[in-house]
């Protein structure tokens, strides 16, 4: 390899150099291209997460207005979306897309207690005064849906 | 092509280095390294654009966790939401709470639009910006929602940075209830 000798550089050298210079080259961009599709995630994951906090809180709202006559009546297991009527959430079994992006839709479960009113998955008695909520944000991700959920109890905190 | 090494050295595909180039071959290879050196100026241009993308989404994020948080934990933290200081179903919004500290002491928060920007007041005194000032707020409509046990705030807010087609927009959606007021 010494460039000063008389032979100068033969192809098969400039073939490999040139050869590993696009293989680097191909790396970086290919990793580059991975930082990009995970910033573009990011965004979306961020968005769908305010959003799924915010699906908690309207559901919570939404029980403010009265146990009874909003929450109770919803059939467990039902898929309900949110809307928004301008002064107040409401729930509804109409689809709607957010930013035509994002399908957020909640399910309600009975909640079984069983002795010392302690939360059961199996046996004890239905409590009537408390749901299990589980909201949901799911997106296309290209080929893919992304779905992300969240869940937590709500109860009949004010006896309406 | 054929005629392209052919040299009177023995080893076929190296250059004789007293025979120099010729018109052809420095043509070629002269092409191939244009050829090269704009793909590689053209990789660089994607990748800078690219990582401006990536900033600008990045600076769009932090300010909106950052103001969203901030606002959804006041929020929860209130008491009331003063009507007559807030500027409620319209952008830009003001949103001012009634609320207390940590110890006890009322004390009123309000978020207002400024120089493209959420801005923090307490008690009347600005305490500095949520957002970054690259952020632009485009969008941002409090909504108040009276259930008549309970008050709630439903926030709409759109951030924008950049310019012409590295622009970025998002929008964020936040519902929180007052806490303490029921």
């Amino acid at each position: 390899m010494n460039l000063k000798s008389t032979k100068g550089v033969s192809l098969v050298e400039v073939v490999i150099a040139t050869a590993l210079l696009f293989l680097a080259l191909t790396g970086i961009v290919t990793a580059y291209n991975m930082f990009v599709r995970v910033g573009v995630t990011t965004m979306k994951t961020i968005q769908a997460t305010y959003l799924l906090e915010e699906g908690v809180e309207a559901v919570a709202s939404i029980r403010d207005f009265g146990w009874t006559s909003n929450i109770a009546g919803l059939t467990p297991g039902n898929n309900y979306f949110l809307f928004w009527n301008g002064s107040r959430w409401l729930s509804t079994t109409t689809v709607s897309k957010i930013d035509n992006t994002y399908t957020r839709s909640f399910t309600l479960a009975n909640v079984n207690r069983g002795s010392g009113d302690v939360i059961v998955t199996s046996g004890g008695t239905v409590d009537a005064g408390t749901k299990k909520l589980t909201v949901s944000v799911s997106w296309q991700n290209a080929a893919t849906t992304t779905v992300r959920s969240i869940s937590t109890y709500i109860t009949n905190l004010f006896n309406n | 092509m054929s005629g392209l090494f052919k040299t009177s050295h023995p080893k076929p595909y190296t250059l004789n280095p007293r025979r120099g180039f010729s018109l052809v071959e420095t043509i070629i290879y002269t092409g191939l390294l244009v050829l090269i050196l704009v793909a590689v100026i053209n990789m660089m241009l994607l990748m800078s654009h690219s990582y401006n993308y990536l900033k600008l989404s990045r600076h769009i994020q932090v300010s909106a966790v950052t103001a969203l948080d901030r606002m959804v934990r006041d929020i929860r933290n209130a008491q009331s939401v003063d009507v007559g200081q807030s500027t409620l179903g319209t952008s830009p919004g003001i949103l001012t709470l009634n609320t207390s500290t940590v110890s006890g002491t009322p004390q009123t928060v309000q978020f207002y639009v400024s120089g493209g920007g959420i801005r923090v007041k307490q008690d009347g005194v600005d305490i500095g910006p949520v957002t970054l000032p690259d952020v632009t707020l485009t969008n941002l409509v409090f909504r108040q929602i009276t259930t008549g046990i309970s008050q709630a705030v439903k926030i709409e807010l759109t951030l924008s940075t950049g310019v012409g087609p590295a622009a970025r927009s998002a929008n964020f959606y936040g519902t929180a209830i007052l806490r303490d007021s029921y």
